[in-house]
């Protein structure tokens, strides 16, 4: 660009000077220009333009050039050492120390995003034989980090605020980390998984579980087992033939579940799990005996949004202090899909607990959800096409003498793809000495973000 | 289980004022839900640029090209817009307005530009599929959105192309996947689409296996959770989203790649 705005720059004034010479002079001096000076000047001038042309051309040429090389440059992945700084030239030639040079790094390098996910729900409650409240609000954010395609760092947290129990002033806001884990995705097959993980007992507690469930409370026999296990997993999927259908799996070792109260006296078995650290700052386990288990399941759909998933998954730990009493659960679980408006999923739970008194006991249980999309059947009906009826029914024995039965009826109401309204009412029936709650009416809003 | 009456009875079992507070409180929540959610659906007329609305369907009226165009929609739009079109498809009941019903007069009485326009710019929860499909696929589509309407007389055999068997008047016979992969049943339109899984000519090239990127975001995502819509986030935080989902839901890598894709060539900005 420069050098055309030189050659215009030079062109300009003698053109200006010509104008001005021409309607300057007087019509006397016109003749004293002869024919051959004419010619030059017009020769002069037309080869100022073809040189101008030319000038014209070739820069048009190089910005071709300059926009093929940009675009290379963009597609074309840079050399690792060019993408990280040498960290050699931040090093102080005077303190000696020799930096790793960047190649020495190895692996993907860290391209840092981050985004939150995670859902809040509010929920009100109507329980037999008391009055009706808002029962809790709650936040659960999901923070996500990625370094690069390997690697995620992924963490929930449950905010919750509650009233003090009955009698109590005041309230509680209680914060649970839900899940902290580090995953390195080794390759297409295998990832590594190390932190506080939602144990894969059955698919509930990873895939089911507050805003993802229709219905706003867990099925009972949940509480028999272990939500959250803190060790190190293996985990991943292979595909099976090129309709969708897969493999998956997945593998663990945790410290496992502990006993209510760590005391060594014990006789219950505490399903929060066992962190391995004491509130004294006692760094040991507290049992010896390390928990494991682990998750196979197949996956198939058949059509469109025809789709069945069934799996079986375990675990077996020691849970007393003092690791001599066994704790051992089998979990076989169900979905499916039939259709794009039908849902049927469920789970069957049961476990061998040994303990000092009772010797080996089989708390047990099992539930099955079905969802029903009106819009299925009545598709251009307002407001009923954004309803999904929901049923379900568990069932939860002690195996101390008490079986409870809970029935639950209700819908979903989808405002948007984001937020809904659940309604239910459930009825519980109880059979022995330690009956659950009674009948309940539930609504909770549920926002998924 | 409990018989009705006895929930009837434990419904009431508390104080008579208590009950009534609680059905007003109920009613009031509901009323005030419905009223918002009224607001909600009486969503801004989506008009296309009448340029834009202008331009002729280039494949108006040929079968093979509906045919083309049906593949599509099944792996693309079916997930919303249902099967048949009906606006019914299994992410419906959660989105807000409902996906399109192109069986009705006002979409028929709509020009093919517009249509074209519409899909390929998007608005709210319908991704824009200008990047995710060619300019031919998406005239293809909307040929074949011409054929799901009462008065689907648009698309025509083209001359040379068996139709039925060569059968007149015989029911049409259904493009089988197999056929429709190695693009061996040309000109052949169902009159519905088939009860099986239609997989045709990937609408993303680049495929794992013969599903796309799509058709596997249709098969996966609404397992567990309402479909998300290409625009609710960016890229990055899609790339973040699948690598999460990767390892929650076991899903497998290359099917994850592929999800990706189609997620983020409609992403948020």
């Amino acid at each position: 660009m420069q050098t055309i705005a030189r050659v215009y720059f030079r062109i300009l004034p003698a053109l200006a000077a010509s104008c001005i010479i021409g309607t300057g002079s007087p019509q006397s001096a016109t003749a004293a220009v002869s024919d051959e000076d004419f010619n030059a000047l017009k020769e002069a001038v037309q080869k100022l333009t073809e040189k101008v042309q030319t000038l014209e051309g070739v820069h048009e040429e190089d910005q071709a050039k300059i926009r093929d090389l940009q675009s290379k440059h963009d597609e074309a992945p840079l050399p690792a050492a060019q993408q990280v700084p040498d960290a050699k030239q931040f090093v102080p030639p005077s303190t000696g120390l020799e930096a790793p040079a960047a190649t020495d790094l190895g692996g993907p390098l860290a391209t840092h995003s981050f985004t939150i996910v995670g859902d809040a729900e509010v929920q009100f409650a109507k329980i037999a034989h008391k009055h009706g409240a808002f029962a809790f609000a709650d936040f659960a954010p999901i923070f996500l980090f990625r370094a690069n395609e390997n690697i995620l760092f992924e963490a929930g947290f449950d905010f919750v605020l509650q009233n003090n129990a009955p009698g109590g002033s005041g309230y509680t806001t209680t914060v649970n980390l839900s899940f902290a884990t580090i995953d390195y995705l080794l390759n297409d097959y295998v990832t590594v998984t190390g932190g506080n993980m939602l144990l894969p007992l059955g698919t509930y507690s990873e895939r089911s579980a507050g805003w993802l469930n229709k219905i706003p409370d867990n099925p009972m026999v949940r509480d028999i087992l272990p939500g959250t296990g803190v060790g190190a997993q293996l985990r991943g999927a292979i595909p099976v033939g090129d309709k969708g259908s897969s493999v998956t799996y997945s593998a663990f070792a945790v410290n496992g579940p502990g006993s209510v109260d760590g005391t060594g006296n014990a006789g219950q078995l505490d399903t929060g799990g066992n962190v391995g650290l004491t509130l004294a700052g006692d760094t040991a386990n507290l049992h010896g005996g390390m928990g494991w288990g682990g998750r196979i399941a197949f996956f198939h759909p058949w059509k469109a949004q025809h789709d069945l998933e069934v799996g079986i998954s375990g675990m077996s730990s020691s849970w007393d202090d003092a690791g001599r009493r066994q704790y051992t659960a089998g979990v076989v679980d169900l979905a499916m899909h039939l259709g794009p408006s039908v849902e049927i999923k469920g789970e069957y739970v049961h476990t061998w607990v040994e303990t000092d008194d009772l010797g080996t006991i089989k708390p047990n249980g099992w539930w099955v959800q079905a969802g029903y999309k009106l819009s299925g059947m009545l598709p251009d009906v307002p407001y009923l096409n954004n309803v999904e009826l929901m049923g379900r029914y568990d069932t939860l024995s002690d195996a101390m003498g008490t079986r409870t039965n809970r029935g639950t009826v209700g819908a979903v109401y989808y405002l948007s793809n984001t937020l809904w309204l659940e309604g239910d009412y459930e009825w519980t029936g109880n059979h022995g000495p330690n009956p659950a709650p009674s009948n309940s009416l539930i609504f909770q809003l549920s926002y998924g973000f | 289980m409990m018989p009705p009456s006895q929930i009837s009875t434990a419904l009431l079992s508390g104080p008579m004022q208590s009950v009534r507070r609680f059905t007003v409180s109920s009613l009031a929540t509901a009323v005030i839900t419905f009223a918002i959610h009224a607001q909600a659906q009486t969503a801004t007329p989506w008009v296309a640029p009448a340029d834009a609305a202008a331009i002729r369907n280039p494949s108006a009226g040929n079968t093979a090209a509906a045919a083309a165009g049906k593949q599509t929609y099944a792996a693309t739009c079916a997930a919303c817009h249902g099967a048949t079109g009906r606006g019914d498809g299994p992410a419906a009941a959660a989105l807000n307005p409902k996906p399109a019903n192109y069986t009705t007069p006002a979409v028929e009485a709509e020009s093919d530009g517009s249509l074209f326009w519409k899909l390929s710019e998007g608005r709210g929860a319908m991704a824009p599929f200008k990047s995710a499909l060619s300019e031919k696929q998406r005239w293809e589509l909307v040929t074949y959105i011409r054929t799901l309407g009462p008065g689907s007389h648009h698309a025509k055999p083209v001359t040379g192309v068996p139709t039925a068997g060569g059968v007149p008047g015989a029911t049409p016979k259904v493009a089988r996947p197999t056929q429709a992969k190695t693009g061996t049943a040309p000109g052949v339109l169902p009159t519905a689409l088939p009860p099986t899984l239609p997989i045709g000519p990937a609408a993303v090239p680049e495929t794992a296996g013969a599903l796309s990127g799509v058709e596997l975001w249709s098969i996966n995502c609404n397992r567990c959770h309402t479909y998300r819509a290409s625009n609710e986030y960016t890229a990055a935080q899609w790339q973040n989203l699948l690598l999460h989902m990767r390892v929650r839901a076991n899903l497998p890598a290359a099917q994850a790649r592929e999800i990706l894709k189609f997620l983020q060539a409609g992403a948020g900005k």
